[in-house]
């Protein structure tokens, strides 16, 4: 039996790439004092940003908490408030709806590749928390395609829809980020008007649906500018 | 230790990465039955997870096609529910300290009375440990 055409029966391959973690910031701020404010569709919303200290932006998974008991994932409101992380070349950022009391956040920095051709050279990253880098006692989310594409330009709130095929047979998970904004990668984010996140407009809006051949990325465009898109798609086991 | 061009790496010891992730599946049984104009209805999911240490992607699939409902915004559920007319529908997700409760909204913004299609939305929660200070 082939291991690399039974992924299902492989814990970790070093022929399929994973998640890279290149840093991991934790702490808490002042939402009221240490924030600058970008205006929304809908209202202001409070943007802390933390240097990253790379050269290019990283993808951002976020963990917040408003007591350091309840803890939700990045995208996800908690009565009413909610807050979202995305990166540029030089810092992250977390948005919040609420401008009060302290944001705690656990922000997990993982590596774009391909983002650019630039191929910087970038320092190991090793935490000293409890968790191991490798164990190969436990699975690992392999990818099966990752990349990176373009939308075009287009007439302000018109739709288009980037396919990316993949040959799994099945629907796979997929995580894809873009760039709503130039030079700043955000998951995707969409909602219109009832998006908190959509601060102007001239930032596009972008979906996707995971189908058992292909991803579809969908966009809004209100940026009337050619975009990038970067996708992974994971093998189930 | 010096440093790596890690685009031209697949898997190295030197960068951590989410580990020992594990799927957990609960599906939104969403029944044909009548919903007055104005009316909404909530159809919720509550599914186990543990918060040590770990993050979690939840993704909503209706037949063979699937949506990640989070960190990503608001989520696009109108990519997953199957509209009979011009419903609107949404996913809310909210955490305690031992579960997810993913539910799906449904608001009949129409002048009549509607039966919303039957459908089952399979939500799962993909956990995964990461390496940050334990919850």
């Amino acid at each position: 039996m082939s291991l690399t055409s039974n992924i299902d029966k492989v814990s970790f391959s070093s022929q399929f790439g994973v998640d890279k973690i290149v840093r991991v910031l934790e702490g808490s701020y002042n939402k009221a004092t240490q924030t600058s404010t970008r205006t929304s569709i809908i209202g202001t919303i409070y943007v802390h940003s933390i240097p990253h200290g790379f050269s290019r932006p990283v993808f951002c998974t976020l963990l917040w908490s408003e007591d350091t008991t309840t803890w939700l994932d990045g995208g996800a409101t908690l009565s009413g408030r909610a807050s979202i992380a995305f990166s540029d070349s030089t810092n992250v950022y977390i948005a919040t709806t609420s401008n009060s009391g302290t944001q705690h956040y656990r922000l997990i920095l993982s590596w774009i590749d391909n983002f650019d051709n630039s191929n910087p050279l970038v320092a190991p990253f090793i935490t000293g928390k409890n968790k191991p880098v490798f164990d190969s006692r436990t699975n690992y989310q392999k990818i099966a395609v990752e990349g990176r594409t373009t939308y075009p330009a287009g007439v302000f709130g018109s739709q288009t829809t980037i396919p990316v095929a993949h040959s799994l047979g099945y629907t796979p998970n997929a995580k894809v980020f873009f760039e709503p904004i130039a030079n700043e990668v955000w998951p995707l984010n969409a909602g219109g008007t009832s998006n908190p996140f959509l601060y102007s407009l001239t930032q596009d809006e972008a979906w996707t649906t995971i189908r058992t051949d292909r991803i579809d990325i969908t966009v809004n465009r209100f940026s009337n500018a050619v975009r990038r898109i970067w996708y992974k798609v994971y093998f189930d086991e | 230790m010096s440093s790596v061009r890690i685009d031209k790496i697949n898997f190295a010891s030197i960068f951590g990465a989410f580990l020992n992730y594990a799927t957990t599946i609960s599906t939104i049984v969403v029944a044909a039955t009548p919903l007055a104009s104005g009316a909404s209805r909530t159809i919720s999911v509550t599914i186990p997870y543990s918060r040590g240490g770990t993050v979690a992607d939840i993704y909503a699939k209706r037949s063979t096609i699937k949506t990640l409902i989070t960190n990503g915004g608001r989520a696009a559920a109108t990519a997953i529910y199957n509209r009979v007319s011009t419903e609107l529908s949404t996913f809310n997700v909210s955490y305690s300290a031992s579960n997810i409760t993913v539910s799906l909204v449904i608001t009949n913004n129409t002048i009549f009375s509607i039966t919303p299609n039957a459908q089952n939305i399979d939500i799962s929660v993909v956990q995964y440990d990461a390496p940050i200070t334990s919850i």
